[in-house]
């Protein structure tokens, strides 16, 4: 290296140097060492749990309106009845059906305009409400407007479809159905399923038929088998759509608060509680209140109930009940366990 | 005393008088204290001792060359074409005959100043004078009184000449310093029978010791300098001969280059890119480094490094108890609220996200050769050179070619990566800052890249590391004030 190259890097390097350095140096060597230190020093192993947003069991959240497809009414169609008969039918012949040892529905011949692809035949779906259990797998209470029904001689609904669609009785036609039950007084009424305009399920409430669209009447029979008489009654239905034979409530019966607690994750998304009458076909659904995160209904009071919730969470089911004798406004705490589809069946036949 | 009566009342006025602080007082005195002291460009943080010394070897040096003048020179006067810095004595002078031949003095010479020196008693065996500037001539054996002054020895080695004396008449006679061989004896002027400062002769020296030789002309002549006159010390040798225990610790910023043997594994490389990274890792070690020349040094050490990487999966289908507290404000009826702290519990689904530190740790030799140029405060160096592995050992997990995390540090049939990775090179620029006598402060910013591939044979893919780092260290100087620091 020439004489002058040195000469002018020993200028450039005293120029450098000219800069108070050691204190730069100190504090760079205070920071910079235990930084290295803290950062190398890291935990071999750690775990950390993270919960799965997307995983119905973490959801916690109550809902004004729960979408369509929420788990809660995914339990509407989840359980299986025996009362329920699916079948291929000839409509030139048509038939006489019954349904779960009680309910016969008589389809006359041409009962309806099958497409003309169907080849004269369409399936047709009954399903027939008997027991307390049954209103509940369906979730159909026996109430109308907060009002209950003081007993049920049953309800039923009659589907005609091809193809998945839906198929209309012909006009003019009705499809004759006789339903067992004791007949009492006051007389029973028919009431029809309505599931408001924008048939949101949430929405089903029964309403009173008041134009004699559906004519109903007692009868009695002699039935040779179990050789004793039937009694029941008998229906005329022109349009296929839920139709019960219930029995108003008076109003005056005095009522309490029922209000029903659950655990963080079981809300009203993926939870139905109802309230079963031991005395009566009575069912009543609990409404469920966003702001106090409870379920609620105005139970007469001296009724003795069994409070049920059925629960969907993912593709696990849950069931809890408790009996309760309602004397004054009270809470009661639920805590549900998991339980198979056939097991849940069971207990609904058990209500 | 009605004169003071006015400069009672100011003093009365005044007495009391308290002078306000102005505003910005505080934020003056931040100021000056916030200044940087004021420090010399080529050593900024020297202590004020060292100063101090610096000044004084001035002055000294100063003085010395000063001191050194001739007389007439020191003072101001014409000389006669007198070399300052020139003297010339010997041990023994003779002084010329006629010296006998007294001549008055005169009373004020022209070209030199009159001194009233010591005069030797009458009678006194050993006639001992002074010249003008302290110059003692020693009678050897004269007696006083005859002017006879054959012999004379010089006490002081300093300048000239120009000395008066008194002869045991009482006359006051100047003498002058003839050369040491007699023969100026016959060159001087007849009318000035004793020499003159003209007569001298430069090139003789000036004997301060027995030993020693002094020639202030002839070492500013040969320096060649212009400036101040500059002391060098003596030297030990032609050659620096450094040796420096040098320790340091580096943050390291470690790449990975990873690729796999065979294309089907392609995809296997993805989900372990894509769950392994690279984190902070660091080097210590310590170097002994030696001189070879003026500016080459070579490097041998011992170093450990850490490269540190986070190995993270998920585990799914976890699930933990979690309980929450939920208050339930119910009314009841109206006027009727109740409230519920209802605590529950229940199973939260979720995945387990595990993390792993995996430590790849080796030691190593690093054999360094250094390039070093600079000052006595300021050094830069160029270092290069191999690295040479010792030993490795792992820590921590990694997925096999299922997907499952399994163990790197396993053993034999087991092991994943290998226990030697061979050469490596390093190159590296340092920044070196004297901070005191022995002990230097070096920053090191440096690069090491292993020529090897690091897994074991049979492993589905190759890994390399790259490693960028800054070295922070002390360099200390092993043989102290035996070592010449630096040579310019």
């Amino acid at each position: 290296m020439n004489k002058q190259l040195q000469l002018y890097i020993r200028e450039l390097t005293t120029g450098i140097a000219a800069c108070t350095c050691l204190p730069a140096a100190r504090l760079l060597i205070v920071l910079l060492v235990p930084a290295v230190i803290f950062f190398s020093c890291n935990k071999d192993r750690s775990s950390e749990f993270i919960p799965d947003r997307n995983n119905p069991a973490n959801d916690t959240s109550w809902y004004t309106r729960p979408a369509t497809n929420a788990a809660v009414f995914q339990l509407d169609t989840l359980f299986c009845s025996n009362t329920t008969f699916s079948d291929s039918v000839t409509v030139a012949t048509g038939g006489t059906y019954r349904v779960g040892n009680g309910l016969e529905i008589f389809l006359p011949p041409g009962f309806c305009v099958p497409p003309p692809a169907s080849g004269g035949k369409v399936k047709v779906l009954i399903v027939y409400l008997k027991k307390k259990g049954d209103f509940v797998r369906y979730a159909k209470p026996t109430s109308s407007n907060d009002k209950l029904f003081t007993n049920t001689a049953g309800a039923f609904h009659i589907a005609v479809t091809y193809d998945g669609h839906p198929v209309a009785l012909a006009p003019g036609i009705g499809v004759q159905v006789r339903m067992p039950a004791n007949i009492s007084y006051p007389p029973a009424q028919v009431y029809r399923g309505d599931t408001g305009a924008d048939s949101y399920p949430g929405n089903f409430n029964w309403v009173p038929v008041t134009d004699n669209s559906i004519p109903l009447q007692a009868f009695q029979q002699f039935d040779a088998g179990s050789n004793s008489w039937i009694t029941g009654y008998q229906l005329l239905v022109k349009t296929l759509n839920w139709t019960a034979v219930v029995y108003p409530e008076d109003d005056i019966t005095a009522k309490v608060k029922l209000s029903v607690l659950l655990p963080a994750n079981y809300t009203n998304a993926n939870t139905a509680v109802y309230a079963v009458f031991k005395t009566g076909k009575t069912v009543l659904r609990l409404k469920a209140d966003t702001y106090s995160k409870s379920f609620s209904a105005s139970i007469p009071k001296g009724s003795i109930v069994s409070v049920i919730a059925v629960s969907k969470i993912g593709t696990a089911l849950y069931w809890s009940q408790d009996d309760v004798l309602v004397t004054t406004s009270q809470i009661v705490k639920l805590q549900p366990q998991a339980k198979t589809l056939p097991q849940i069946n069971d207990l609904l036949d058990g209500l | 005393m009605t004169d003071q009566l006015f400069d009672n009342f100011i003093r009365d006025k005044l007495r009391d008088h308290v002078s306000a602080v102005p505003d910005d007082m505080w934020k003056r005195i931040e100021r000056e204290k916030d200044k940087p002291p004021q420090a010399h460009p080529a050593s900024p943080a020297l202590p004020r001792l060292y100063w101090w010394l610096g000044t004084l070897l001035l002055v000294a040096c100063g003085s010395a060359f000063w001191l050194l003048q001739p007389a007439g020179s020191r003072q101001g006067t014409p000389q006669n074409n007198l070399v300052h810095s020139k003297t010339v004595l010997s041990d023994t002078i003779s002084t010329p005959s006629s010296v006998t031949g007294l001549q008055p003095a005169p009373s004020a010479p022209s070209a030199l100043p009159a001194q009233a020196d010591s005069v030797p008693a009458p009678g006194s065996s050993d006639l001992t004078f002074t010249t003008g500037i302290g110059h003692t001539f020693r009678d050897n054996g004269n007696t006083a009184g005859q002017g006879n002054r054959d012999n004379y020895s010089a006490d002081h080695g300093s300048l000239s000449a120009g000395g008066n004396y008194r002869s045991s008449n009482g006359q006051l006679a100047t003498t002058a310093i003839a050369p040491v061989n007699g023969s100026a004896a016959s060159e001087l002027p007849a009318q000035a029978p004793f020499a003159t400062l003209d007569n001298y002769e430069p090139e003789k020296l000036f004997q301060l010791t027995p030993t020693g030789y002094f020639s202030l002309k002839s070492l500013l002549n040969k320096q060649g300098y212009k400036k101040l006159p500059v002391i060098q010390c003596p030297t030990l040798g032609p050659l620096r001969n450094d040796l420096y225990l040098e320790v340091y610790a580096s943050p390291d910023y470690v790449m990975r280059s990873i690729t796999a043997t065979d294309p089907h594994n392609n995809s296997y490389l993805q989900h372990r890119d894509s769950s392994e990274n690279m984190q902070v890792s660091f080097s210590l070690g310590a170097r002994l480094t030696k001189s070879l020349g003026d500016h080459l040094l070579a490097k041998l050490g011992l170093q450990y490094t850490q490269v540190n990487q986070k190995f993270s999966y998920l585990q799914e289908n976890e699930r933990r108890q979690v309980t929450v507290v939920t208050t339930h404000i119910i009314v009841q009826s109206p006027g009727d609220t109740v409230i519920v702290h209802d605590t529950s519990s229940y199973e939260q689904i979720g995945y387990l996200k595990k993390s792993t530190i995996n430590k790849f740790k080796s030691i190593d030799i690093p054999i360094l050769l250094s390039y070093e140029w600079g000052n006595d405060q300021w050094k830069f160096a160029a270092n290069a050179g191999p690295v040479i592995n010792l030993y490795s050992w792992y820590s921590g997990q990694m997925f096999d070619t299922s997907l499952q995390p399994v163990s790197i540090n396993g053993k034999n049939s087991n092991a994943v990566y290998k226990r030697n990775i061979g050469l490596g090179v390093y190159a590296g620029v340092s920044i070196i800052k004297s901070v005191s006598e022995n002990m230097e402060l070096f920053a090191e910013p440096y690069f090491r890249y292993n020529f090897s591939n690091m897994a074991q044979p049979g492993q589905p893919f190759t890994q390399k590391f790259k490693t960028a780092g800054l070295s922070l260290g002390i360099r200390y100087k092993l043989n102290g004030s035996g070592q010449r620091s630096w040579r310019r």
